[in-house]
């Protein structure tokens, strides 16, 4: 697994927190593994919560036309790096 | 009796919209007739179209061609190749790219109107089968729900009359339910179809989707969700345009919600009680009452087996899987669940159904779901157990994916040696839960993630 960067562990923290995810350990989120089905297991509710997690945390908000939404929530990864594209906050 | 494909308006009227253009009730009525004439010769159309305007003229095609529209309530594979198994002259029409391989797929076609476009307004039979719904079923197979035409299009004229829908008057829907939905089928398909308003075609899923598809409807939108989305538009105090009303349905929607809706939308946030085995039979407004009118035509009593409810438009009365309180002859108040019912997300299923799935896995021994009950109006979410000797917890997750819907996917599956089963070799939920805090201590203590 590779390491998280700040910002990954900072939006780590968030999906435990936000989705309740008490038995997952944010340092454990592989940054490189896929967060929906396989993986951490998410799904489109969680998807919402976490859309409003991000919308108070970082004051943008995510569409589904999104450049590609799905690539978006691909990984830890991948969404840390959306999160510092889009951020306003 | 005939009942027409639409109600009485202009063929001016505009039926669908997206960002980009929108579609009159003639040019549907010339799409519905071009596609007819390029459906194979086959008695069930699977209809998986994603865009909603593809799924109305989809449908009303197959009603030219009395061909009946099957609803599965998920995409999983596993559950489409049952349905073919028992609907075997039946066939895909799709308008996605992952369609699961299971039967003949069509392709929605571009349509063009030929030579003699007849825009006479179809009517079809009420005894004719329109579609079958599928709900969990007490032998772990979906059970099917026939709908014909004359219960469908009634129940959309019941349920329009109550939100004082008027067919002289343009109105526009911006719906985030799937047409395949029940839910998602009367107020986003028939609806439009029977009172001439134009709805959206695309399905709007983060409120912010939600806003920029309102912002672009040709008129005042009713908006058209279920109560995950609305808590959400809510929570992040979506700036929504004006709306005529707010409709949920396919789960209770949270009081506090109602009512936040109500003040940031300054709109009527009403509710649809309903099933997929009786559609919406009464509807309520949460700010002026907790109990629940019927429609117009729609009653329910209290039976033998439980509560029945009859309508005018129903051609048998249909048993409640709810338990309620019958208030007077048009009014009632929801009182319990079936505890078996499992509803995550709007959608529907058994603990039964689930339990059968897991079970049938290779290499499980035993297994369990147990439902967790969430707090702040979340959705309730699921825990599984399995007996599994030699299996890893990744692979009976993923052989269980391919055949439930994510939404009842488990968010934890714990591998035990065995079940707490009773001598009648049941699993009372006082013991799923104690084992569900054994081994929630053991993982802590073994300080794993």
């Amino acid at each position: 697994m590779s390491t998280q960067s700040p910002l990954e562990s900072e939006v780590a923290q968030l999906i435990v927190e936000s989705l309740n995810l008490e038995e997952v350990q944010a340092a454990g989120i592989d940054p490189e593994a896929p967060l929906f089905r396989e993986g951490l297991g998410l799904d489109s509710i969680d998807a919402l919560e976490l859309a409003l997690a991000i919308s108070n945390k970082y004051g943008f908000k995510l569409r589904s036309d999104d450049e590609n939404n799905k690539a978006v929530f691909a990984s830890l990864r991948a969404l840390a790096r959306h999160v510092e594209q889009h951020r306003q906050n | 009796m005939n009942l027409p494909l639409l109600g009485k308006f202009s063929l001016d009227r505009t039926l669908a919209f997206d960002r980009v253009r929108s579609t009159t009730a003639a040019q549907f009525l010339a799409d519905v007739a071009a596609l007819a004439a390029q459906l194979p010769a086959r008695a069930h159309v699977l209809n998986d179209c994603a865009d909603r305007y593809h799924f109305m003229v989809g449908f009303a095609a197959a009603m030219k061609r009395n061909q009946v529209s099957l609803l599965p309530s998920s995409r999983v594979e596993h559950v489409w190749r049952q349905l073919v198994q028992d609907y075997p002259d039946s066939y895909v029409l799709t308008d996605q790219r992952d369609v699961p391989a299971v039967a003949e797929v069509m392709f929605f076609p571009p349509l063009e109107a030929g030579e003699s476009v007849d825009l006479a307004t179809p009517g079809f039979p009420e005894a004719q089968l329109a579609a079958v719904a599928f709900t969990s079923g007490s032998t772990g197979r979906p059970k099917p729900v026939l709908k014909y035409w004359g219960s469908v299009a009634r129940e959309a004229q019941a349920a329009g009359t109550r939100l004082t829908l008027d067919p002289g008057r343009a109105g526009a829907i911006v719906a985030t339910v799937p047409p395949q939905h029940m839910y998602g089928f009367l107020a986003s398909v028939l609806l439009p179809l029977q009172f001439g308003h134009a709805v959206t075609r695309e399905r709007p899923f983060y409120p912010e989707d939600v806003r920029i598809i309102a912002e672009s409807s040709p008129v005042k939108p009713a908006l058209v969700i279920t109560p995950v989305q609305l808590r959400a538009c809510v929570l992040e105090r979506t700036r929504l345009p004006p709306l005529s009303f707010v409709l949920s349905s396919a789960a209770p929607l949270p009081s506090a919600v109602a009512r936040e809706a109500e003040t940031l939308f300054e709109a009527p946030v009403l509710e649809f009680y309903g099933s997929t085995e009786t559609g919406a039979i009464a509807s309520r407004r949460h700010r002026d009452t907790d109990s629940w009118r019927t429609f117009d035509g729609v009653r329910v009593r209290s039976h033998t087996q439980g509560f029945l409810v009859e309508a005018d438009y129903f051609r048998e009365p249909v048993v409640l899987s709810d338990v309620v309180e019958i208030l007077n002859a048009r009014e009632f108040r929801l009182v319990g669940r079936d505890s078996d019912l499992v509803k995550i997300g709007g959608k529907r299923t058994s603990l039964l159904y689930l339990n059968q799935q897991l079970q049938e896995l290779p290499g499980v021994v035993d297994g369990a779901f147990l439902v967790e009950e969430a707090k702040d109006d979340r959705e309730p979410r699921l825990t599984a157990f399995v007996v599994a000797p030699g299996q890893s917890r990744d692979v009976v997750l993923a052989a269980l994916r391919t055949r439930i819907d994510e939404v009842f996917v488990p968010r934890r599956l714990w591998l035990v040696a065995s079940l707490p089963r009773n001598a009648a070799g049941k699993l009372p939920r006082e013991q799923m839960l104690k084992l569900l805090e054994t081994e929630l201590a053991r993982e802590a203590a073994s300080g794993n993630t």
